[in-house]
């Protein structure tokens, strides 16, 4: 009986260490696409034209459940007064699970949290929508359809989605395309 | 042996082989898809490594506008050297700018090979646009050494693993080359002389050395062995000629013995048969004196007689050839007929006789004449050892372990036997001492013969006696001896019988053309080799009132017999022209003689095959007159008693007309079927046939037809029982072939006895007429 429950605990506790690791290896890759979103947002092609009144670059946080974490990021981003292309960065907050904001419409969304399909294709169908560059730092989300995230190999470098691109029409710097990971 | 060391060496070899191969290829395939793939992506790895840290420095720099620190950071990074290989790590550095210009760094190495190359986005710090790229080129001289030196190292194991091998194949082939070499002397050494090897070479390893040197032993074994064999081989050769010889000579002697016997008994039997003749004669002429001599001449002849039969048996006994003739015996029958026989001996002495043999106590399965031979034999023994006392026989029947026995105790009060002279009793030729032999005479067989007959039939004669107290024999007899001779006998007659119906049809024709002799005394015809003998049997037959025919050859008895139908044959079986069996055979396969009894009159004892073939009694040479005419007369009555064949499928039905005619005197055969019948009518010639009408093999009315279709059975009377009412036509049609119809009910037999009675009457008066 003893054995047993050893088993149990066992099995619980990889099964624990696996979510812990699965979780710590997100949030550098979340910390990590922070610093490299922005430089993403600046080789859009057509990001001057995708400035508001008063060429501010406003970025939208989508997340869930997690409003602290979506604001961590957006207090790191507008940081010492951090700019993009010389502009002055607006972020802005939404909920995945209220409607997104139709009227003031972002130059780039970044995706604070994993989403389930149904959640994700909504934001992804407001972006395309919108023209705007959808950028997620989690695994297998450009995959499912994001425009943008990251792959991590022995060198950190964009990867990008070009059919996802093609539906949005958003152009990509063709440098840095050249020197990034593709996703057909 | 040689091939199969080179075919295993082949083999060795060329897994050897396939195995270095094989392992070489694995080790390739390994280093070319796993190993060298890893190591390059290892150096990729390193490469785009190298680049990371400087990017920061290189876009603040860029986006600084420095020039000169931008110089310094590509300067550093070329400078940087591999200690391994002494070689530059970066073989070139160039910033791309989007502005268009262009800032590189070289190291003027000439290479061949294509270096590993890593490129960057460069972003401004500050406004995070992007501003070009910095492109590296690594040095792949670590990558390529190392790639060289596992080729060659891979090439050099190669080569030494097959070289190994060869190296291997060649000292393993030294290895077994003595051995081969031993393996081929092995095989051509010839067993059938004298195995050995020759001297192994001294420069053979210790181990082939020892291996010879242990065979070379084996070999020196196997020759003393085979020595030991032929030596043992040689005495049983000459014990197996010693023992084919004695035997040779044993057997020679029992044929000499019985040629002996034979040649002694034919005139012996001509001497008491005459004797007893002219006896007789010369008692009704009252010469007193010639009639004593005469009885001298007969005694003297008998006790001779004996003597050659003793002999006889002991050479049948020696030679394995005397058989048993099994029967049920009443047991006290048999000791009435042997004290009739022995009691005047017993008396001769002044002797009493004292027998106990209870009337109930059954019968026994032995074989009668060998068992009486033994009671005579052990009863004389007691009456001539025996004077004015009083010799006695006790019956018993004994049950034990082993089986239920008869028991004949016989015990006098005469001379008796010491322990010494009981140690020699039963061998033969030996009585208790010479002086007994010169006082009471006697070969010495008797109890050898009797012990070897009581053996025979299973039991054994023992002896208990003091000197001077009398004796006391004990014989002990299975009550049930065993053997199955009456079966085979009861087979070959039914053969026999089947073979004579064959033979009906094919001499149906002759039956017509035969005559009978008008005669009334019956003809018995004399079938002997011997001229003498005929004589005797013609005169002795001829005084009983019998016609004889003679013939002194086999063919010219069948020939007689055939046209005159004698009453009676009897048949020698020493012919001069075939085989007295042969005879037997031919006359038991015509019909026509199937019914006359055959007595089988000869000095050979095969009572058993002439119970097979047919014959209806047996006489032993030389037959004295009394028993003669006992035989003779005897299987006339038998043939001249009226018999009835009964044939009814229903075995109640059969047992009760049984009863009924056997109250007539009548003797009764029974059979359930018709064809069967027709089988006994041929055997027995039966006076009347008495048949039921619902036969299942054979119909009624078929079988009346054929036994009509033969004249010698047309005049036998049948009578037909029905259960049921026949129908007239075919009660008509019964009618015409049979004498009677008598529907089954409660005085049926009674109206087919009086219907019986009368044609049987009929019968007899025609044949007295």
């Amino acid at each position: 009986m003893s054995q047993v429950r050893l088993t149990i605990w066992l099995v619980l506790g990889l099964m624990l260490s696996e979510v812990l690791v699965a979780d710590e290896s997100e949030k550098r890759r979340v910390d990590i696409s922070i610093s490299i979103f922005p430089r993403i947002v600046a080789v859009d092609n057509h990001f001057r034209e995708k400035l508001e009144v008063g060429n501010k670059v406003r970025l939208l946080f989508v997340y869930d459940e997690d409003r602290s974490l979506a604001e961590s990021l957006m207090a790191r981003i507008g940081k010492d007064g951090k700019m993009i292309g010389g502009m002055k960065i607006v972020t802005q907050l939404a909920s995945v699970r209220a409607p997104l904001p139709d009227n003031e419409v972002p130059v780039a969304i970044f995706l604070v949290e994993r989403l389930d399909d149904a959640q994700l294709a909504r934001v992804i169908t407001f972006a395309e929508k919108k023209h705007r560059l959808l950028f997620s730092p989690y695994s297998g989300d450009v995959e499912r359809g994001v425009m943008v995230g990251i792959s991590v190999t022995n060198r950190v470098k964009p990867f990008f989605n070009l059919q996802a691109l093609r539906r949005a029409n958003v152009e990509i710097n063709a440098l840095l395309m050249k020197m990034s990971k593709r996703y057909e | 042996m040689n091939k199969m060391f080179s075919r295993l060496t082949t083999r060795v070899s060329f897994a050897m082989v396939i195995v270095v191969l094989l392992s070489m290829a694995v080790i390739v395939r390994h280093w070319a898809f796993v190993t060298a793939p890893t190591l390059k992506a290892a150096e990729q790895t390193k490469a785009e490594l190298l680049i990371t840290p400087y990017t920061q420095l290189l876009e603040s720099a860029v986006d600084e506008g420095d020039e000169s620190q931008l110089g310094d950071i590509l300067n550093q990074l070329v400078l940087l050297e591999d200690v391994t290989y002494n070689e530059p790590i970066v073989l070139s550095l160039k910033i791309s700018l989007l502005d268009g210009r262009v800032i590189e760094r070289h190291n003027t190495i000439k290479r061949n090979t294509t270096p590993f190359r890593a490129e960057t986005p460069i972003f401004s710090p500050r406004t995070m646009e992007l501003l070009g790229s910095v492109k590296l080129e690594y040095n792949d001289a670590f990558y390529n050494r190392l790639i060289g030196e596992v080729w060659w190292e891979m090439g050099a194991s190669m080569l030494m693993a097959l070289l190994l091998l060869v190296a291997m194949q060649y000292w393993v082939r030294r290895l077994l080359r003595p051995l081969t070499e031993l393996s081929n002397r092995l095989v051509r050494v010839d067993l059938d002389t004298q195995p050995s090897l020759p001297p192994a070479d001294p420069a053979l390893s210790t181990e082939i050395l020892q291996v010879w040197q242990s065979i070379e032993q084996l070999f020196s074994r196997l020759r003393q062995r085979d020595e030991a064999l032929e030596s043992e081989h040689a005495a049983a050769q000459a014990a197996l000629q010693a023992k084919l010889e004695a035997e040779t000579a044993s057997r020679e002697k029992s044929q000499f013995l019985a040629n002996m016997s034979h040649e002694l008994r034919t005139p012996l039997n001509a001497i008491i048969g005459y004797s007893e003749m002219l006896y007789e004669e010369v008692g009704e002429s009252g010469n007193a004196e010639m009639a004593g001599d005469l009885v001298r001449i007969v005694n003297s002849g008998k006790h001779l007689l004996s003597l050659i039969n003793d002999v006889l048996d002991l050479s049948k006994i020696e030679a394995g050839k005397m058989q048993l003739y099994l029967d049920d015996l009443n047991l006290p029958q048999l000791v009435c007929e042997v004290m009739d026989n022995i009691e005047p001996l017993i008396a001769s002495n002044n002797n009493t006789v004292d027998v106990l043999c209870d009337e109930k106590i059954g019968s026994i399965h032995a074989d009668e004449a060998k068992l009486k031979q033994v009671l005579i034999n052990v009863l004389g023994n007691a009456a001539k050892f025996t004077h004015n006392g009083e010799v006695g026989l006790t019956v018993e029947r004994l049950t034990d372990d082993t089986g239920e026995w008869v028991l004949f105790k016989v015990r006098d009060t005469g001379i008796g036997i010491s322990e010494e002279q009981q140690k020699n009793l039963f061998k033969a030729f030996t009585q208790a001492d010479e002086s007994t032999t010169r006082k009471y005479g006697g070969t010495g067989l008797g109890l050898t013969i009797s012990r070897s007959m009581c053996q025979l039939m299973g039991g054994d004669i023992t002896v208990s006696s003091h000197p001077g107290e009398g004796s006391i024999f004990e014989i002990r007899i299975p009550v049930q001896v065993g053997g199955g001779e009456d079966d085979k006998n009861s087979d070959v007659l039914a053969k026999g019988m089947s073979e004579s119906l064959g033979e009906l049809e094919r001499q149906k024709s002759e039956a017509s053309g035969l005559k009978k002799l008008s005669d009334n005394s019956p003809l018995v015809l004399i079938v002997d080799g011997d001229s003498s003998e005929i004589d005797l049997l013609q005169r002795m037959l001829g005084e009983e009132g019998f016609r004889c025919e003679c013939s002194k050859t086999g063919r010219e008895g069948l020939e007689k017999a055939a046209n005159l139908i004698p009453a009676l044959i009897i048949l020698d079986i020493t012919l001069p022209d075939t085989s007295g069996w042969t005879v037997l055979s031919q006359i038991k396969k015509n019909p026509l003689l199937l019914h006359v009894p055959v007595i089988v009159h000869s000095m050979i004892d095969e009572r058993a095959t002439a119970a097979a073939l047919g014959a209806a009694g047996y006489l032993s040479k030389p037959t004295g007159r009394h028993e003669l005419m006992a035989m003779v007369q005897g299987q006339l009555q038998t043939s001249d008693s009226s018999t009835v064949l009964v044939i009814d499928a229903d075995v109640d039905a059969r047992r009760m007309s049984r009863m009924v005619f056997e109250n007539e005197g009548w003797q009764v055969t029974e059979c359930g079927d018709g064809e069967v019948g027709m089988m006994r009518v041929a055997e027995l010639m039966p006076s009347a046939i008495v048949v039921d009408a619902g036969l299942e093999k054979m119909p009624v009315i078929d079988f009346v037809e054929a036994l009509r279709e033969h004249e010698l059975w047309r005049s036998i009377p049948v009578l037909v029982l029905t259960e049921e009412t026949l129908a007239d036509e075919y009660r008509a049609a019964l009618l015409t072939h049979v004498d009677m119809v008598v529907e089954k009910g409660p005085y049926s037999l009674d109206t087919l006895l009086r219907r019986l009675r009368e044609l049987m009457g009929a019968e007899s008066s025609a044949a007295m007429a």
